[in-house]
């Protein structure tokens, strides 16, 4: 299994690494400028700034470098050559691992190394100090330990990277269409942000899970953070059973 | 100001759809005019969900004034091309960068020139140079050049994709920096002009290389097809050089044992009769281009398969000509072949190339009928043929598109060689 995944990711390596080093580079120079133009209390408001930009496109940045291969893949018939070599399940169980650490690395690594630009490399910013109440959300944590803080939002937000992709992932199992495999989950992602604001829910949004600072600390709480996900996977699972059960399309042709 | 909106989102889509119409070709099953309406509301939607500006001249390029809006539109653009035109995704994804390139090119194009002409009306900016770019959409698929772009990102050319990306790109970029901002952009209208200029001569530097890249590979299939007939050729000279060395020596020997000089005659005579090359192989090594001696010959053996005969007459160079010698080939190519099928076995073809007026005359004549100037004129239109099955009429149509791009002549007449009737094609090339 171990050496499957290895093979995989050798697969996907050159794309995936060219888009973390464009991010990285991107997140950590908006970090370290884009900040001039606001009220900054802390080092580390420069970060949440800076990081706007991917937090609009980042579906677009878990799938495009990594999902697809695996349609290329049906398309050029290499599935099917594997059939005989190797179990279907095993297979394509050890590219979605693939493709989740590619994911979770393309979220984590731009974020975090920004983050660490932004509290320790950037001219430090002229910080006024907030004399009333001073809300975000982990108050605590994002003012005492901001590297910390960025380390666990970069690792929550890895996660969601992973589920994104694999709402690409699926739908290179099935779809026909790359333009369309590709962009579903941005697509995705903005539906879904437009409908919860309309309805006046925004703090179920996936965009609120990924940027819990997006909306003020009195509309966060603990199902902010799992109804977008919780939402998205079941819309994977319902494309998936829709295009196995309903459509009947098979994985191994195209 | 919601009509204004609608009115300018309606012409923008239409534009729009015209410039992914004519990149990616029409649809079979599908109705083109429920393209423009579906542009129409991508156009319309965007501008309302992203439409943050209140100036007048904001959205006078595009439907959108930022660079994340304008992704929005790219991408819902794309998605739209790749459902609707069922193309790889290659052809898709460049035709619709092709499609953004034309538009921008089209519409900033309009503004800069109603700006030069010292426009000031707020409507003509916004609305009539809308028109003018749909009248200029129009004028450029009329010449042809939407159709040539269509099949160059059908074959994948590098070379325009190359160009097409630079131009969305650049004149994207022109936006950008500008703020999407037009009166800036006319303020700084050299930079504008200077970076477009710059464009134009980047571009035609990719033209130039892709052209002679394409050259160097005509050239050398050229030679990989023709030059082992060339071998062959010398190889029957080689052959027939052996045979003279032996009918020299007998003539010699005849010489020796004559008894007077008439009986010496007689004997050369009779021995030299059959001693020299074949008149085709003879004209042939005059030939200063081997792709075409070798052609040439290749097409005599041919012919000779059918029992037509071709009697060659070199009396020119075709190399240092301004027509290059792939296409000379060509041309070459398609005369000899046209002859041999419109002859009947036993005929004679006539192929000569002479120099005349300083350029050189290659004509192919072979029996047929006479043929009036109308004939001729139609012998050379696209389609034209006188076989049945579809595919065929392009290569007479191909010489004559080749000869006027190099600047030469079409000759085509009626003659009679030793009593027989025959029509003589050919090209005059300086």
């Amino acid at each position: 299994m171990l050496r499957n995944i290895k093979l995989e990711i050798k697969k996907i390596a050159s794309p995936v690494l060219i888009a973390m080093g464009v991010l990285t580079v991107l997140n950590s120079v908006l970090s370290c400028t884009l900040y001039r133009d606001y009220t900054v209390y802390f080092d580390i408001d420069a970060w949440e700034i800076g990081t706007e930009f991917l937090g609009l496109v980042f579906p677009l940045f878990v799938t495009v470098p990594v999902c697809w291969e695996l349609y290329y893949e049906r398309r050029n018939h290499f599935l099917v050559y594997t059939l005989p070599r190797m179990d279907k399940r095993h297979y394509l169980g050890s590219k979605w691992c693939a493709c989740a650490l590619a994911a979770f690395l393309l979220m984590f690594i731009p974020y975090f190394i920004s983050a660490v630009f932004a509290l320790y490399v950037k001219s430090p910013a002229v910080i006024l100090f907030p004399e009333d109440y001073y809300g975000h959300i982990f108050n605590d944590l994002y003012t005492q330990t901001p590297l910390l803080y960025a380390l666990l939002l970069s690792l929550w937000k890895g996660l969601l990277g992973v589920i994104t992709m694999t709402f690409g992932f699926v739908l290179a199992l099935y779809g026909k269409n790359i333009f369309v495999i590709l962009t579903a989950p941005f697509i995705y992602v903005i539906l879904e942000n437009f409908i919860w604001s309309v309805m006046g829910l925004p703090m179920y949004r996936f965009v609120t899970a990924f940027e819990p600072s997006s909306l003020s600390i009195e509309a966060i709480h603990a199902g902010s953070f799992i109804a977008g996900p919780l939402l998205m996977c079941g819309v994977i699972v319902l494309i998936a059973l829709y295009y196995s059960k309903l459509k009947k399309r098979a994985v191994y042709e195209v | 100001m919601m009509v204004e909106t609608f009115i300018q989102s309606v012409l923008d889509g239409l534009l729009l759809s015209l410039c992914c119409l004519g990149l990616m070709g029409r649809e079979k099953g599908k109705f083109d005019c429920l393209l423009p309406f579906l542009f129409a509301g991508v156009c319309l939607v965007v501008r309302q969900v992203f439409g943050f500006s209140t100036a007048d001249l904001a959205y006078a390029v595009l439907p959108v004034n930022t660079v994340i809006s304008f992704m929005f539109l790219f991408l819902a653009v794309l998605l739209i091309n790749s459902i609707w035109f069922q193309r790889v995704e290659g052809h898709a994804f460049y035709g619709t960068i092709a499609a953004f390139a034309l538009y921008l090119l089209l519409r900033e194009l309009c503004l800069v020139v109603f700006y030069l002409c010292g426009v000031e009306e707020t409507a003509w900016f916004l609305y009539v140079s809308r028109v003018l770019s749909l009248m200029l959409w129009l004028a450029i698929w009329a010449v042809g050049v939407l159709r040539w772009l269509r099949e160059q990102l059908s074959d994948g050319s590098l070379t325009v994709r190359i160009i097409v990306s630079n131009t969305a790109i650049l004149l994207l970029l022109i936006l950008v920096v500008f703020r999407f901002d037009l009166s800036l952009m006319f303020r700084w209208l050299p930079v504008t002009a200077g970076t477009l200029a710059l464009l134009l001569f980047v571009d035609g530097i990719a033209i130039l290389i892709e052209q002679h890249r394409i050259q160097s590979q005509r050239r050398t299939k050229l030679l990989e097809q023709y030059l082992p007939l060339v071998e062959e050729l010398i190889e029957q000279v080689r052959a027939r050089q052996h045979e003279f060395n032996n009918k020299m020596m007998a003539v010699s020997a005849a010489m020796a044992a004559a008894n007077d000089l008439e009986e010496a005659k007689s004997d050369v005579a009779s021995l030299l009769q059959n001693a020299k090359l074949d008149s085709i192989d003879r004209e042939l090594l005059k030939c200063d281009s081997k792709v075409i001696c070798g052609m040439i010959f290749g097409k005599s053996k041919q012919a000779g398969l059918k029992c037509i005969r071709l009697d060659v007459s070199m009396a020119g160079a075709f190399l240092h000509r301004s027509l290059p010698e792939a296409d000379w080939a060509e041309v070459i190519g398609v005369l000899i072949d046209n002859a041999i099928e419109a002859s009947s076995p036993g005929a004679v073809l006539y192929v000569k190339a002479v120099e005349e007026n300083g350029g050189l005359l290659f004509t192919v004549s072979n029996p047929h009928h006479a043929l009036s100037n109308v004939e001729f004129v139609q012998m050379f239109k696209r389609g034209w043929s006188t076989k049945i099955a579809s595919g065929h009429g392009y290569g007479l149509f191909n010489v004559r598109s080749m000869v006027e791009r190099y600047k030469g002549k079409i000759i085509a007449r009626n003659e009679a060689i030793e009593g027989t009737h025959y029509i003589t094609i050919g090209v005059l090339i300086s």
